[in-house]
């Protein structure tokens, strides 16, 4: 991509993204993203309608009047996207590829986190981590993130989740929100994957085409693999071979729920050609009654 | 069986190219997909296990077209080059006396069916003393009251034994009964002088090189001269003066028979003999030639032999073999499979993309 279509499309995001941020995801992004811990701020005197807990009592002895402790919540999160960008990604079938909606996606996220005084930081990897940047606040930050994003062409094709998880072990030390966007088409993610959602908080978001999951009748095609290079020949003239390769796809989309599931790591599922805001909406809300 | 450009074959070294492209590895136009991995396991359906067809279809028609490329040939007939021979005319005499029966090879049968036996023989050879002509020009007048050309000059003798059975006995006492054999020779004369000339002719534009030797008639007859406007003597004179030999050949003499059909049923009545050996001998020692008593159809074979080798020919001919081409079947076959293949591609083995 040049420079200025590169500087557009930033742009294009930054102007659709910013309406889901400000109204859609405004509220549900601060509330389900508490900071971890209280900051004191002051101790200021009673007021009728205080919680009598948090009165000081050492204060009011010392003062003769009741005064209360006043903390403030401890923002300061660190966003870390793991974008998986093997070369299964640049596949879409509906008006997206893959990678696209998954830069557009942790375009929005980054936005919403720099809204809330958050920092962002980006991971890229395919079978091995090709950029990092670390996490840092402000909006120039995240629209460098952005173009990273967007402008990034892997060197590699293949995927290796586990790496990835890894490397993001052993450059935070600090307890942060991780992003894990993939099409989770790798394997043997599982044991690493354990490892980091039980440091960090480990969200999965996968990205699907809905020609994963489910082919129309067109014949006999040619596919190959982007990762592999393989070449198959699939009859989808056939209802028996059309009803298997759905079937593998569902048993698949579930086998990964339910390996999210025992991890305690829960899960956005993105198609493209479906509005992933609605999705991450969804996300938020159940996360937040989850808390 | 053989191959003309048998190099050809090489070109099969070159199929497993395509195979190769088609079967296993890149030029096969292919959407990029995320994971093949649902796909490889979804099961084969026939139509997918049969997709191999088309390949196969082609790699076939190619292997036909490298056959036909080589040119299968199959050496068909021996065919002889003639440079030169002799030019034989043959003067029948089918006047009604010919019906005179005679014996041949066991069998009884009329002279004239003798005489054609024998000729065949001479001109075609059998496993006696005559080797056959194939060399030589060969033509056949036939005359009674008139005479008349049945086949021209040739050297196509397989026709000959066609237009000798054209030849038939004149009726007795008919328009046609008689013998002209003044006329005969002249016919015969200038059909042999006729067919040197288009040959002179044909030499100079070069479209065939052959030579006559020597120009002769064998004049057969069993009577003498009894009409046409020619007298015998004259008309051997003229033959002479175009440097054409003629031997006369004398059938009868002696005791024959001509079987009648009458309303009681056949019977047998002596035929007289009017044999004009005097003519016949001036005629042959006119041109150079010589005249045969044939009392029957044996002495009328020696006399053949005689002939046979007084004209021997000691010819060069040159044989050679007459490649026939069998490309067409394989080309024709390499072409229906390439047809069935493109149609099974663009149907039923339609890829996408």
């Amino acid at each position: 991509m040049i420079p200025k279509e590169l500087a557009k499309k930033v742009r294009y995001i930054q102007i659709h993204t910013n309406k889901a941020v400000n109204d859609v995801l405004a509220g549900e992004y601060h509330s389900v993203f508490k900071g971890r811990g209280m900051e004191f701020e002051e101790v200021r005197e009673y007021l009728p309608g205080d919680e009598v807990r948090s009165i000081d009592w050492n204060v009011t002895a010392r003062m003769g009047r009741p005064f209360v402790k006043r903390f403030r919540e401890e923002r300061e999160l660190s966003i870390m996207f793991l974008v998986d960008l093997s070369a299964s990604g640049a596949f879409g079938t509906v008006d997206r590829l893959k990678n696209e909606v998954a830069t557009e996606l942790c375009a929005l996220l980054a936005f919403s986190a720099v809204k809330n005084n958050d920092k962002a930081g980006l991971i890229v990897f395919t079978d091995r981590v090709e950029m990092f940047i670390p996490p840092k606040k402000g909006v120039s930050h995240v629209l460098r993130l952005i173009r990273e994003l967007l402008a990034f062409t892997p060197r590699q094709a293949k995927t290796n989740i586990a790496e990835a998880m890894d490397f993001l072990g052993r450059v935070t030390s600090k307890q942060c929100v991780v992003f894990l966007v993939s099409d989770f088409l790798g394997e043997d993610y599982e044991r690493p994957m354990r490892v980091l959602s039980k440091k960090h908080d480990l969200i999965a978001v996968s990205v699907a085409d809905p020609r994963e999951m489910r082919m129309p009748n067109v014949g006999l095609i040619e596919l190959e693999d982007a990762e592999t290079g393989e070449l198959v020949l699939l009859d989808t003239g056939s209802a028996s071979v059309r009803k298997a390769y759905e079937q593998h796809g569902s048993e698949r989309n579930a086998a990964i729920r339910s390996l999210f599931a025992s991890m305690d790591v829960e899960q956005i599922e993105i198609e493209t050609g479906r509005d992933y805001v609605r999705d991450l909406v969804k996300f938020f809300r159940s996360r937040e009654r989850r808390q | 069986m053989r191959f003309e450009t048998p190099w050809a074959f090489l070109l099969l070294l070159l199929i497993p190219l395509p195979v190769y492209l088609s079967l296993f590895r890149r030029g096969r136009a292919a959407f990029q997909f995320s994971s093949t991995k649902h796909a490889a396991a979804s099961g084969r359906s026939l139509r997918q296990r049969l997709a191999f067809l088309p390949t196969l279809l082609r790699v076939l028609a190619m292997v036909l077209f490298v056959v036909a490329l080589a040119r299968p040939q199959k050496g068909g007939e021996r065919v002889r080059e003639v440079s030169e021979g002799v030019a034989i005319e043959m003067a029948v005499d089918r006047s009604s006396s010919m019906g005179a029966e005679m014996t041949y090879g066991g069998e009884q049968m009329n002279r004239l069916d003798a005489v054609k036996r024998v000729f065949e023989e001479f001109v075609a050879g059998n496993s006696g003393g005559l080797d056959g002509r194939p060399n030589d020009l060969i033509g056949l007048v036939s005359f009674a009251r008139y005479p008349e050309t049945n086949c021209p000059l040739t050297l196509g003798h397989g026709a000959l034994s066609r237009f000798l059975d054209s030849v038939h006995l004149a009726q007795p006492r008919g328009p046609e009964d008689g013998t002209g054999i003044g006329d005969a020779i002249v016919l015969a004369a200038a059909r042999l002088k006729k067919a040197e000339e288009t040959l002179a002719k044909q030499l100079e534009g070069g479209a065939k090189n052959y030579d006559i030797k020597s120009k002769i008639i064998i004049l057969l007859t069993d009577g003498q001269h009894n009409c046409g406007k020619r007298m015998p003597l004259d008309a051997a004179q003229q033959a002479a003066e175009w440097g054409i030999k003629i031997y006369t050949i004398g059938v009868g003499g002696g005791e024959s028979f001509t079987t009648v059909q009458g309303p009681f049923g056949s019977f047998k009545v002596p035929a007289q003999s009017d044999l004009d050996e005097q003519t016949l001998t001036g005629i042959a020692e006119k041109t150079g030639g010589k005249y045969f008593q044939a009392q029957d159809a044996q002495s009328l074979r020696a006399v053949y032999e005689e002939i046979d080798k007084l004209e021997k020919t000691s010819v060069e001919a040159v044989r050679y073999v007459n490649w026939r081409e069998y490309f067409v079947p394989f080309a024709v076959g390499g072409l229906l499979l390439l047809v069935v293949e493109v149609l099974l591609s663009t149907t039923v083995f339609r890829k996408v993309p």
